[in-house]
C-alpha cells in the first residue's frame, strides 16, 4: 500500500509541525509573559502560573497587563492567519487578504463615522469597526452573487466596494479633519492598548470562528481545484465559499475592533506554511492558525523590547521582519524546486 | 440508464441546444461528436449537473436530477472536465480527491479509498508520478491525473470531455483501450470527442450535433452508413477491417 504510506507520511510532517508550532509558540508565550520593562524570571512566572504568587507586583503586572495584551497578540494572529488562509483558498488568489473583501474598507468607514458623530462614545470605535468590516463583506458577496458568486466576481466587487466606501472616508475626512486622530490610531493598530473587557468579548467569536474554519480544510482543497470541478465532485461551491468568506470577516472584523488594522500576517503565513508542508496537509489550516500565532506573539514582544521603554507599533515589526524572512522562504522555495 | 428527454441546454437563456433525446446504458460508450462550438460541452455539462436545463428533464435510474443533492449525484456520475487547476498539490492528493463524494462526515479517508486511489493510479500507468507536483508534470500527465481522480470516484456513469486532448499518439490509443476497459467493467461511459476515427473506433452510440440539434443519433455503423458526418464535417469517409474491427478513415 504505497499510497496509504505516503499518505501517512504528509500526515506524519504535518504532524510534526504542529509539535514543534506548539512548542514555539508555549515559549514565546512565557518569553511575552516575562519581558518587559520590568522583566520577570522563570521562577516568577511559573509561582504565578501555579498559584502560588497571587498578590505580588510582579502578579499584577502579569495578571492586568501582560496577559490580556499576550493573549490578544496570541488569538489576533490565530485569526488573521486562519482569514487570511480562508481567503486565498476560496478565491484562489495568492495575495487575497481582509482587504480584498472589504474589511479594511467598511471598518475604516464606521470607525471613523462613530468618531465624528459620537466622539465621546470611544466604545462605539470597536463596535462600529466589527459592523462595519461584516457590512461591508455581506455587501460585496451580495452584488458578486448577482454574477454568480465566482472568485473573480467577489474580487471585483470587493474592489469596487472598497473604492466606493473609501471615497465616502475621504469626504468624511475633509468635511470633519478632526477625525483624522482617531483614524491614525485605527490603522496603526497595535496591542498595546486593548483591554480586559475587549478581549472578554472578541475570544468567544474569534475561538469560534476558528473552530468553524477548521472544518473547512477538506471543502476548501476541493474548491482549490477549480469551481466546475468542485462541483463535479460533490462539492456545494457557493454555499463553501460563502461560508469561507463570512468565517473570514468574522475573524478579521472582530481582530480588527479590538486592536485596529494589523496587516501581513492574513497574507504572509498562509504562504510560509504552505512552503514548509504544502497545503494538501490535513493540517494546513491548524498550522496557519498556529503560526500566526507565534508571528504576533513573538513581533509584538520584538516591539515592546527593541527599544524599550519605547515600543514600536507591533504592525511595523511585522513587516520589518516577516517581509525579509518571506522572501528568504521564497528563493529557498525556488532553488528547491529548480534542483528537483 | 441515464436519460434526457427534451432537453434544452445553454447558457443565461441562450440556447445552444433544442430538444435532445439521448440514452446512456451501462456497458456502453457513447460518443458526442460535432463541430467546434456545435454544444457538446455544453450537453456534457448539463448531462452532469453543472449546468441547469433551459427545459425538459435528465433523469438517473428513473428519479430526476434535480431530487439529486450534489455529492450524491457525483457518487452516481464523474466528469473529466477540461479546465485544470494550477493548484500545487501533488499527483497523489489530486486523485485522492476523487474519493470525496465518499467521505463521511469525518472526511477521512479509510483503507478501501485508499485501494481504489492505488487502483486508479495504476490503472493510468502514472504510480511513479505520485509525489509529482501537478505543476511538475507534462500536460499529458496532467490529463492522465484527472482522468485517474475521474477514476477514483469510482461511479457506473463517466462523463470525459475530450479525454484525449494534449496526449501523443501512444497515449491516445492507450486512451481508447481504457474506456473500453471501463465498458468492460459494466459503466456507462459518455466522451465528447474530437477525434472522429478514434470515437468511431470504440463508440457503441454515436450522438452528432449540428446546428443547435442532435443531427443523428444511434449504433456507429447505422451512422456511419448513413452519410450524416461526411455532410456534417464535408469530408469522406473510408471503412476497413483491421484484425476483425473496423477502422474509419477521412479526408
Amino acid at each position: 500500500m504505497h499510497t496509504l504510506q505516503t499518505f501517512s507520511a504528509t500526515r506524519g510532517r504535518g504532524a510534526t509541525l504542529i509539535l514543534v508550532l506548539l512548542i514555539l509558540l508555549g515559549f514565546c508565550f512565557c518569553l511575552s509573559l516575562c519581558l518587559g520593562s520590568t522583566p520577570l524570571g522563570a521562577r516568577t512566572l511559573l509561582a504565578i502560573i501555579t498559584g502560588k504568587d497571587t498578590s505580588s507586583q510582579a502578579y499584577r503586572i502579569v495578571r492586568y497587563v501582560r496577559l490580556t495584551r499576550t493573549l490578544a497578540s496570541l488569538l489576533s494572529g490565530m485569526a488573521l492567519a486562519l482569514s487570511g488562509s480562508l481567503l486565498q483558498k476560496s478565491l484562489h488568489n495568492p495575495l487575497a487578504g481582509p482587504s480584498i473583501i472589504g474589511v479594511n474598507a467598511g471598518s475604516g468607514l464606521l470607525t471613523l463615522l462613530a468618531a465624528a458623530f459620537f466622539p465621546r462614545m470611544l466604545a462605539l470605535g470597536a463596535f462600529a469597526s466589527f459592523l462595519g468590516a461584516l457590512m461591508a463583506t455581506l455587501l460585496v458577496y451580495a452584488l458578486a452573487r448577482r454574477s454568480g458568486s465566482t472568485r473573480l466576481t467577489i474580487i471585483l466587487a470587493g474592489v469596487a466596494v472598497s473604492s466606493l466606501l473609501g471615497s465616502c472616508t475621504d469626504a468624511l475626512l475633509t468635511l470633519r479633519p478632526e477625525t483624522q486622530l482617531g483614524r491614525i490610531d485605527f490603522l496603526i493598530g497595535s496591542f498595546a492598548h486593548v483591554t480586559f473587557s475587549q478581549l472578554q468579548l472578541a475570544a468567544p467569536l474569534i475561538l469560534l470562528g476558528i473552530t468553524c474554519s477548521l472544518f473547512l480544510g477538506k471543502p476548501l482543497a476541493i474548491l482549490s481545484l477549480g469551481d466546475e470541478v468542485a462541483r463535479s465532485l460533490g462539492l456545494d461551491v457557493r454555499r463553501t465559499r460563502f461560508l469561507s468568506l463570512m468565517l473570514s470577516a468574522l475573524l478579521s472584523a472582530t481582530v480588527v475592533s479590538m486592536c485596529g488594522l494589523v496587516g501581513f500576517v492574513g497574507l504572509v503565513v498562509p504562504h510560509m506554511v504552505r512552503f514548509l508542508i504544502g497545503e494538501e496537509s490535513p493540517l494546513y489550516l491548524l498550522s496557519c492558525t498556529l503560526g500566526g500565532a507565534i508571528m504576533t506573539v513573538g513581533c509584538d514582544l520584538v516591539a515592546r523590547m527593541l527599544f524599550s521603554p519605547y515600543e514600536l507599533p507591533t504592525g511595523v515589526v511585522l513587516s520589518f521582519l516577516g517581509s525579509p524572512f518571506f522572501l528568504l522562504l521564497l528563493f529557498t522555495r525556488k532553488r528547491r524546486t529548480a534542483n528537483a | 440508464m441515464l436519460e434526457l428527454n427534451g432537453l434544452d441546454v445553454g447558457y443565461r437563456g441562450q440556447r445552444v441546444l433544442h430538444n435532445v433525446n439521448l440514452t446512456f446504458r451501462r456497458g456502453e460508450i457513447t460518443t458526442i461528436i460535432g463541430k467546434n462550438g456545435s454544444g457538446k460541452s455544453t450537453l456534457l455539462k448539463t448531462t452532469c449537473k453543472l449546468l441547469k436545463p433551459l427545459a425538459g428533464r435528465v433523469s438517473l435510474e428513473g428519479e430526476d436530477q434535480r431530487e439529486y443533492g450534489q455529492r450524491r449525484w457525483a457518487q452516481k456520475l464523474s466528469y473529466l472536465s477540461q479546465s485544470r487547476s494550477e493548484s500545487q498539490i501533488t499527483v497523489r492528493a489530486l486523485v485522492m480527491h476523487g474519493r470525496y463524494p465518499h467521505l463521511g462526515f469525518s472526511r477521512s479517508a479509510g483503507p478501501q479509498d485508499y485501494q481504489i486511489v492505488e487502483k486508479a493510479l495504476k490503472q493510468l500507468g502514472i504510480e511513479q508520478l505520485q509525489d509529482k507536483s501537478l505543476s511538475q508534470i507534462s500536460g499529458g500527465e496532467r490529463q492522465k491525473a484527472y482522468l485517474a481522480m475521474a477514476l477514483a470516484q469510482d461511479t457506473p456513469y463517466i462523463a470525459l470531455d475530450e479525454p484525449a486532448t494534449s496526449l501523443d499518439l501512444s497515449v491516445q490509443r492507450e486512451m481508447l483501450k481504457l474506456l473500453l476497459q471501463l465498458k468492460q467493467e459494466g459503466k456507462a461511459v459518455i466522451a465528447v470527442m474530437h477525434d472522429l476515427s478514434g470515437a468511431l473506433e470504440i463508440s457503441d452510440q454515436v450522438c452528432l450535433l449540428d446546428r443547435g440539434k442532435v443531427a443523428s443519433y444511434g449504433p456507429t455503423r447505422q451512422i456511419v452508413s448513413s452519410g450524416v458526418i461526411e455532410e456534417v464535417f464535408s469530408v469522406s469517409c473510408m471503412e476497413i477491417q483491421r484484425e476483425g474491427n473496423p477502422l474509419y478513415l477521412f479526408s
